[in-house]
């Protein structure tokens, strides 16, 4: 009986020390920022990815509030609330701040990691930069803007041709009625 | 002569019990940002000369390792770079900030009663010895009273756990509360089976 449970304790802990160099690599090799927090948003673990998106060494924000990295205050108690009240929000669009202060628009989703009892113990947040779809917006936006400008000006010139042309056929007409 | 007599390393070293891998990793972590890899090798030298043929290298995070190694990984790293006991205070403030088990595994409620409930479960996680009682709880006070059984090595670890506990505490607590957790009772100097702490928090 003895034996039987060292070597299940045994197997248990092989697997653990698989399962956590698998979880290891997921934080490293996932392309997503992500990153896990206590139940009051104090940063306890993140992805290489979210490292690099908002510019901290590894493990520095490791303690802090995630607030640091929300660039709205009001934008950041309201998400709270709402994550804490449904355990679950998905693509939230607000705007990050990395550390050096520069606003990154993003799609924040987050999930509640739940106890028996149904409690919150961490929240796991993942956020997607979305500052290349913001900037095509804009280009586009100015775009369809130059193309307005563009088809005014040339309608307004194609009447003004109607216009003129109208004037030569009533000039011609009067000459030749004289 | 250093800060630590070969009696002590021997007293150590005939500890029974198991610690998990991640331990290492929280202290050679702060090693390395203190004194980066040649500082880890120095200490690995210095705990060979203890008797230890220890490799920071090989450590797996999960797996279990005698609980003596896991005290005088600490105890090298004070020999060696003549560290004092506030300084061991901020590698055990560190640790929990790389420990997986701390990050993962433990339930960080922010209500103090339901954490402390978790308590003795998360020593049960990194050490086959040794348990860890809350024995009081006061939320007016805000004061909670913890012992540590069975688990005595060094009066200077008794400051690697303060700071360990300190900065645990400190991720269930809002940014502008103040954890603060104080040794008040130690084996070593007050005659007790145990060692006490005061977590003390705004």
């Amino acid at each position: 009986m003895v034996n039987h449970i060292k070597r299940k304790e045994g197997e248990l802990t092989e697997d653990i020390i698989v399962l956590e160099k698998a979880i290891k690599n997921f934080w490293e090799i996932l392309p997503i920022p992500v990153c896990t927090t206590s139940p009051i948003f104090v940063v306890l673990e993140t992805g290489r990815m979210f490292d690099v998106l908002f510019g901290y060494a590894k493990n520095e924000l490791v303690g802090e509030s995630l607030r640091k990295v929300i660039f709205d205050g009001e934008d950041s108690k309201k998400i709270f609330a709402q994550l804490t009240q449904q355990k679950k929000v998905f693509n939230i669009e607000t705007s990050l701040k990395d550390n050096n202060g520069q606003k990154i628009p993003a799609l924040l989703s987050a999930i509640a990691q739940e106890d028996e009892q149904g409690e919150a113990f961490s929240y796991l947040f993942s956020f997607v930069d979305i500052s290349l779809i913001k900037k095509t917006e804009r280009d586009l936006q100015e775009k369809v803007a130059d193309l307005e400008r563009f088809q005014k000006i040339a309608i307004g010139r194609e009447l003004k041709m109607v216009e003129l042309k109208q004037e030569i056929e009533d000039l011609k007409n009067k000459i030749n009625i004289g | 002569m250093g800060v630590v007599s070969r009696e002590e390393v021997s007293k150590i070293l005939g500890k029974k019990g198991e610690i998990r891998g991640v331990a290492f990793q929280s202290i050679g972590d702060f090693i390395l940002r203190e004194k980066s890899q040649d500082g880890l090798l120095i200490v690995e030298k210095q705990m060979k000369e203890w008797g230890v043929d220890f490799h920071f290298s090989k450590i797996s995070s999960m797996a279990w390792y005698p609980i003596a190694w896991g005290a005088l990984f600490i105890m090298a790293a004070q020999e060696v770079f003549g560290w004092n006991e506030q300084d061991i205070r901020k590698m055990g403030a560190n640790a929990p900030k790389v420990s997986v088990v701390v990050k993962l595994m433990f339930k960080l409620f922010s209500n103090m009663k339901q954490l402390s409930k978790q308590i003795p479960g998360f020593w049960r996680k990194n050490y086959t010895v040794g348990e860890v009682e809350v024995m009081s709880l006061d939320e007016n006070k805000k004061e909670m009273v913890l012992h540590f059984k069975d688990s005595s090595f060094h009066p200077s670890l008794c400051k690697y756990v303060e700071g360990f506990a300190e900065t645990t505490l400190q991720f269930s607590r809002p940014k502008n509360s103040v954890i603060s957790v104080k040794e008040a009772k130690c084996s070593f100097k007050d005659n007790v089976p145990y060692e006490e702490y005061i977590v003390r928090w705004t």
